[in-house]
């Protein structure tokens, strides 16, 4: 499958790029250049310089592709968290549209739907609730985005998978009592999601936009990463309850 | 009778035009209840945004004396009344602007550009920052002036109610109002602010559209300043769902051909549309 991977240089990026490599055909794009290992490491793949904020710029480097995974972000710039959370959504479901893509992932934080509202209130959270981001600038307009795809799926025939995060952790780092936030996730996991994304029948999604919680197992049962594991065939293979294991955090092994 | 005297006091009777408020019935005893405005009491003072456009001018003009209107667009407007030019960015500018008012009206309207996506991201950015601004200097209520489009999506034979959710369709201008929405519902859902929503329908001057064919979504702009005002003055809304803070209305004629009902209006506000086709 060919893929267009927008905002490919961020943290999870270099993660999806690994897990994707070998099975597709990537056009990895960031509005800054590639890290000169990343070119080095996946010289057969396409390198582009693209602006999420460019419609056109977008729209040009969809061309060809079966498949969008839009990576792009930004946090806490007042002009740029809208342009790039919010208008990024929109160029990519217009690019989607215009060059009848019809697979689409778009990813964001927890709090994109599970905001204030829900979190420290509710447990067995599902990811489809109502969005309730609240009104802090990187959740607003990131559930913006996210209601952009929405409605952009309704009025077209894209199908939207959105994959929303939370804590990302190395392998290394889930050290058994660490503790962390009951929404967490190795890299590796995280990456493998989006190679199941690709790989699943479109027509095997009950709508054209589908929105999943990708976390571990964790323990405390605050979220719910079942549906992801129902629709894609996600496995975590890496155990963050561990990091919630009692008598690790006295430095012993449980 | 106690809102007779009121429309009376603060002067949207006469600005309803030919005094036809005046001589109607009293709200239903589910109405919110305005708030008195003797006259020594000094005006409260409103914020009207985007200036430049005729509705926010009829507004300013109809709008009762009980309110001292402020108004402000992005570009430059020449007008009597206080102005100030501002581009409602995340700044100290428009944190300047919103001190010291009670009130917002925000005419989050998409305005015509040639760039669909500049259409979305100039509404809802500038929406954003100014109810970030209106909550952190304690603004009170926002009067967020939105459109019936965002319920385009649906088929005309379905009597679509405040309670139907959005379908703007792939329609920038839709999507941007509806973005814009959305933004302000989570302003309320935080208590962050008192936002009293109204869709409205295509504004027009009834006079001027004399003799046209008719459209089910027009509502003459005097009955816009009036659903406005009362919203302004309304001290307990009583929306029949949903969270104290967040009100949706929908604001055109009661014609029996208008494409929407505006009987939440009347029930929540008092409202009673004064020009039908």
């Amino acid at each position: 499958m060919k893929v267009l991977l927008l905002g490919a240089n961020g943290y999870m990026g270099p993660h999806v790029v690994r897990a994707l490599a070998p099975a597709h055909r990537l056009r990895i794009t960031d509005v800054r250049s590639p890290p000169e290992e990343i070119q080095r490491e996946y010289g057969e793949h396409e390198f582009q310089q693209v602006d999420v904020t460019d419609g056109p710029r977008v729209l040009q480097a969809a061309a060809g592709m079966d498949a969008i995974i839009n990576l792009s972000v930004v946090r806490r710039d007042p002009r740029l968290a809208f342009r790039v959370n919010m208008l990024g959504c929109y160029h990519v479901m217009q690019a989607a549209a215009q060059q009848r893509i019809r697979r689409v992932i778009n990813t964001g934080p927890h709090f994109t739907v599970a905001g204030p509202t829900y979190e420290g209130i509710d447990f067995a959270i599902p990811p489809d609730v109502p969005p309730h981001p609240g009104t802090g600038l990187y959740p607003l307009s990131k559930s913006l985005g996210h209601e952009t795809c929405r409605i952009l799926a309704e009025a077209h025939d894209i199908y939207v998978q959105e994959y929303l995060f939370y804590s990302l952790r190395d392998r290394g780092d889930l050290t058994p009592g660490a503790g962390g936030v009951p929404f967490t996730v190795s890299w590796r996991d995280a990456a493998e999601v989006f190679r199941l994304g690709l790989a699943i029948e479109l027509a095997d999604l009950p709508s054209r936009f589908e929105v999943f919680f990708i976390l571990g197992d964790a323990p405390q049962g605050q979220f719910r990463n079942d549906k992801a594991k129902r629709l894609l065939g996600f496995r975590p293979r890496d155990d963050v309850a561990r990091l919630w294991q009692r008598g690790a955090e006295r430095g012993g092994e449980p | 009778m106690e809102r007779r005297r009121f429309l009376q006091q603060s002067g949207l009777a006469v600005a309803s035009g030919a005094g036809v408020l005046a001589s109607g019935t009293s709200a239903s005893g589910a109405a919110a209840e305005p708030l008195d405005a003797p006259a020594e009491v000094s005006p409260k003072q409103v914020l009207v945004t985007a200036a430049e456009s005729p509705l926010a001018q009829s507004l300013a003009d109809g709008l009762p004396a009980a309110w001292q209107v402020h108004l402000t667009a992005k570009m430059d407007v020449s007008t009597a009344r206080p102005f100030r030019q501002c581009g409602l960015e995340a700044d100290d500018a428009t944190r300047e602007l919103v001190r010291g008012m009670d009130a917002i009206v925000h005419l989050a309207l998409a305005a015509a550009a040639e760039d669909p996506g500049e259409q979305i991201d100039g509404l809802v950015r500038a929406t954003y920052n100014v109810l970030t601004a209106a909550a952190a200097e304690g603004v009170r209520r926002v009067v967020h002036i939105t459109s019936l489009a965002l319920l385009q999506g649906y088929d005309a034979a379905f009597a679509v109610a405040e309670d139907w959710q959005p379908r703007p369709g792939d329609d920038a201008a839709a999507l941007a109002e509806y973005l814009a929405e959305c933004t302000s519902r989570e302003f309320a859902r935080q208590r962050q602010l008192e936002v009293v929503a109204l869709r409205i329908g295509k504004v027009v001057n009834a006079e001027s559209v004399a003799g046209q064919a008719f459209d089910p979504l027009w509502v003459d702009q005097r009955d816009v300043s009036q659903a406005v005002a009362l919203a302004l003055a309304a001290s307990k809304l009583a929306p029949a769902r949903g969270t104290a803070g967040w009100t949706v209305l929908h604001i055109l004629s009661d014609s029996a051909r208008a494409r929407y009902s505006v009987n939440q209006a009347r029930q929540v506000l008092g409202y009673r549309p004064q020009y039908r086709w």
